[in-house]
C-alpha cells in the first residue's frame, strides 16, 4: 500500500522537493549575506553613527521579505488545495478506490497510509519552508523588532496550518466527493478559519496585560505610551477612557479610528465630540490664532478632561508559548478531520 | 397448487443442501440496498454453492451491478443479511484476499502502465502469482510498458481480470464483464475465464443483462428481475424441469393442474405457455417441447415485470 501510494504521489512529491531544494540554495547565499550584512553595519552603527544610513541600506538588500512572507502564508493553503482534496475526491472519481478495496487491504488500511505518506510530506515541506524563511528573515526580523507582525509566517504555526489544510482537504475530498469542488472548499474553507481565527481567536488564548496612561495631547504627540509596553509586544487594543470609566476613544485617539475630532467655534469654545467642551479656552486666538497656538489650546482642553489610555497588550516573552499554543489548537482541529475523514470513509462510502 | 408448492418450496438446490453436499460461498437473506428512496434491491433471498459459474440474468436496473457490489463490500447492505465466505463481505484482508472482483467498465489507474498495475497487485495481496498475470498479459497481447488510460475498454476489462485472477480467488466476481466489449473481445474475456476455471478450484458469479452473452460459460443460473430473484437453480435443471406447452387456446383455470406457469401468451387459436414442474406434465391436449435457456430467462424476466399478476419468487409460489 504504500508502494501504491508512493507510486501515484511521487510526481509531486519529487516536483516540490525541487523547488524546495532550489529555494533553500538561493536563501542559503542569500541568507548568509545578510547575516553577514547585519553583522557588520546594523549591529554596529551605534560605534559608527551611521544608523540611518546602513537600516536602509539593509532593508534594501532584504526585498524578498514581502515574497517570502507570502509564500509562508499560501503553502498550507496550497497543500490543502493541491494534496489534501484530491487524495481521496479523485479516487472516488476515477473509481480507482475499487481498484484498491479489492485486493487484499481494508478501506482503513488504504486511507491510514495515503495519510500518512502524504500527511507527512506536508508536514516536511510547511516545515522546511517555514525553516529557511525563519532563518533567511531573522536579521530583518531583528532590525524591524516586531515579532508579533510576522507571527503566522514564522517558526511553528506555518506546520500547524499546512496539517490542518491538508486534513481539511481530504475531509472535503471524502465527504464531496468531487475534486474540483473539494479543492474549492478548502481553498475557502482555510482561508475563512485563518482569517477568523487570527481576527477573534488568537488574542483570547492568552489573559492579555493591561496598562493606563494618562491620555494627554501635545502639538507632538497625541498620547503617550503608558509604561511597560513595549514595541516588540503585540498591541491588542488601545482604548481611552473619560475620569468615570467611559470608553470615548479607540486606536489612542478620540472616536472610533484615533482621530480626534474637535469643533473649534468662532466664539473661542472648544468642543470634543462625545466628551465636552472647554468654554473660551482661547477667545484671542479666534478666527486667526496661528496653528501651534491652536493646538496647544486644543491640548489643554483634552488634558483638564483627565483622560486615561487603557493598553491591552501580549508581552514578547509569550510568543513562544503563543507559537505552540495556535500549533496545538489547529493540529487538534487536523486529528478531528482525519478521524472523520477515515469515519467517513469506512462507513459512509458505499 | 399445493402439490405444486411442495415441489418448489424442495426445489432441487434445496435439496443439495439439505444433505449438505456443498457449502455456499454467498448467501443472501432479504437483502436489500436503498439509495435514497429506491431501492436498488429488495428482499434478495438466494444462496450460491461452491465451485459453480453463475450467471445473475437481469435486465438493465434490476439490482445486478448492486448485489455484486454488496458481496464485494463495496456497499453495505441497508437491510437483511449477506455472508460471503461465511461470514460479513470484506470484513478483513484475508477474506478480501479470497475473493477477486471486476466492476462494470473497470477502473484503473490511468497514469500507471500495465506493468504498474501487476506491481500493484503484487503489493497489494498476500496471495500473487506473478508468473501467471505475467502470461496472462502476454497471452491477450497487452504492451506491459503501456499507460492503462490508453487501453481500449477491452484490454482495461482484460486487465482488471487478471488482476482478479492473479490472487487466485476463491470467489471471483464479474460485473456485467463482457457488455461494453466487441464479439471477439468478448470471445477473449471468456476464453480467459474459461481457462480460469479449469485452471483451479474457483466460484464465478457473473452478470449480464443478456443470458446469450454467458450462457456458454455458467452452469448455474440466477434471474434478477424487479430487484428480486426470480429463479435461481443450475442451468441443467432448469432445462429439464421447464417445458414449453403449445395447446388449444384456454384460460387460465384450464391450465395443467401439477405446473407451475412462467409465462403464457395467446393466440386466436392457440395458447403457448412455459411452464415449471418436476414430475411428468399432466393434461394430454398440450403438446410439451423442450425451452431454451434464453426463452426461459425472458419468461422470468416478464413475470418480474408484473408484480402481482404472478408469484413474486419460487418461495411465494404456493402461497
Amino acid at each position: 500500500m504504500i508502494w501504491l501510494t508512493w507510486r501515484q504521489f511521487r510526481l509531486q512529491a519529487a516536483v516540490v522537493a525541487g523547488v524546495l531544494i532550489a529555494l533553500g540554495i538561493l536563501l542559503a547565499l542569500n541568507g548568509s549575506h545578510l547575516v553577514h550584512l547585519y553583522d557588520t553595519s546594523v549591529a554596529t552603527c551605534g560605534h559608527h553613527n551611521d544608523c540611518p544610513s546602513v537600516t536602509q541600506n539593509f532593508e534594501s538588500q532584504a526585498k524578498w521579505d514581502h515574497v517570502l512572507n507570502g509564500l509562508v502564508l499560501v503553502t498550507p493553503a496550497l497543500i490543502g488545495v493541491f494534496w489534501g482534496a484530491p487524495l481521496v475526491a479523485r479516487e472516488l472519481e476515477t473509481r480507482t478506490n475499487w481498484l484498491a478495496w479489492t485486493q487484499s487491504v481494508t478501506r482503513t488500511k488504504w486511507l491510514v497510509i495515503k495519510l500518512a505518506v502524504v500527511g507527512v510530506a506536508s508536514i516536511l515541506a510547511a516545515g522546511l519552508i517555514s525553516l529557511m524563511v525563519t532563518w533567511w528573515a531573522s536579521p530583518y526580523d531583528r532590525l524591524l523588532g516586531m515579532p508579533y507582525n510576522v507571527f503566522d509566517q514564522r517558526d511553528l504555526v506555518p506546520i500547524a496550518y499546512a496539517l490542518f489544510a491538508f486534513a481539511l482537504g481530504v475531509a472535503a475530498g471524502a465527504l464531496i466527493r468531487k475534486t474540483l469542488p473539494a479543492m474549492a472548499v478548502t481553498l475557502v474553507g482555510f482561508t475563512a478559519v485563518r482569517i477568523a481565527f487570527a481576527q477573534w481567536v488568537r488574542q483570547r488564548i492568552f489573559t492579555p496585560v493591561h496598562t493606563t496612561g494618562v491620555f494627554t495631547l501635545t502639538p507632538t504627540s497625541f498620547h503617550i505610551t503608558p509604561g511597560g509596553f513595549g514595541s516588540r509586544d503585540w498591541l491588542i487594543s488601545e482604548e481611552v477612557v473619560t475620569s468615570t470609566g467611559r470608553i470615548v476613544g479607540y486606536n489612542g485617539g478620540i472616536g472610533p479610528n484615533g482621530a480626534t475630532n474637535f469643533s473649534n467655534t468662532s466664539n473661542g469654545v472648544v468642543s470634543l465630540t462625545g466628551i465636552g467642551r472647554c468654554p473660551n479656552k482661547f477667545p484671542s486666538l479666534r478666527p486667526a490664532g496661528s496653528t501651534s497656538e491652536l493646538q496647544a489650546a486644543e491640548g489643554r482642553c483634552i488634558n483638564s478632561f483627565h483622560l486615561h489610555t487603557i493598553v491591552t497588550y501580549l508581552p514578547s516573552s509569550r510568543y513562544w508559548a503563543l507559537q505552540w499554543s495556535e500549533a496545538a489548537i489547529f493540529v487538534i482541529g487536523a486529528v478531528m478531520l482525519l478521524a472523520l475523514s477515515i469515519w467517513w470513509v469506512r462507513k459512509r462510502i458505499a | 397448487m399445493t402439490r405444486a408448492s411442495k415441489h418448489y418450496s424442495s426445489s432441487p438446490f434445496g435439496r443439495i443442501l439439505d444433505s449438505h453436499v456443498v457449502t455456499l460461498i454467498l448467501e443472501a437473506t432479504k437483502l436489500g440496498k436503498r439509495y435514497r428512496h429506491k431501492w436498488a434491491l429488495s428482499d434478495c433471498t438466494l444462496s450460491i454453492p461452491e465451485g459453480h459459474v453463475v450467471g445473475i440474468v437481469g435486465p438493465n436496473g434490476s439490482g445486478k451491478s448492486t448485489l455484486l457490489n454488496l458481496a464485494a463490500g463495496l456497499l453495505a447492505p441497508s437491510s437483511g443479511k449477506l455472508n460471503v465466505l461465511g461470514g460479513p463481505p470484506a470484513r478483513d484482508a484475508i477474506v478480501l484476499g479470497r475473493v477477486g472482483f471486476v466492476a462494470q467498465d473497470p477502473p484503473v489507474f490511468s497514469s500507471l502502465s500495465v506493468n504498474d498495475h501487476l506491481r500493484f497487485g503484487a503489493h497489494l495481496n498476500r496471495r500473487w502469482d506473478t508468473a501467471l498475470a505475467e502470461h496472462r498479459i502476454e497471452d491477450v497481447g497487452l504492451d506491459p510498458k503501456q499507460r492503462a488510460g490508453k487501453l481500449s475498454g477491452g484490454q482495461r476489462a482484460q486487465l482488471a481480470l487478471i488482476l482478479a485472477i492473479a490472487k487466485h480467488p476463491e470467489l471471483l466476481l464479474l460485473d456485467e464483464p463482457v457488455a461494453s466489449l466487441d464479439p471477439l473481445a468478448r470471445r477473449e474475456f471468456l476464453q480467459v475465464l474459461m481457462e480460469t476455471v479449469a485452471e483451479g478450484q474457483v466460484t464465478i458469479v457473473l452478470s449480464s443483462h443478456l443470458v446469450s452473452d454467458i450462457e456458454r460459460v455458467c452452469d448455474y443460473l440466477i434471474v434478477l428481475a424487479d430487484s428480486r430473484v426470480q429463479v435461481a437453480s443450475q442451468v441443467e435443471e432448469l432445462l429439464s424441469s421447464h417445458h414449453r406447452l403449445i395447446g388449444a387456446r384456454c384460460d387460465p383455470h384450464d391450465y395443467p393442474a401439477n405446473q407451475a406457469v412462467i409465462d403464457s401468451s395467446h393466440t386466436d387459436r392457440q395458447s403457448n405457455l412455459i411452464v415449471r414442474s418436476d414430475g411428468p406434465v399432466l393434461g394430454e391436449s398440450w403438446t410439451i417441447e423442450p425451452v431454451s435457456l434464453e426463452d426461459l430467462v425472458l419468461a422470468y424476466m416478464t413475470r418480474g415485470r408484473h408484480p402481482g399478476s404472478h408469484p413474486r419468487n419460487d418461495r411465494e409460489v404456493g402461497a
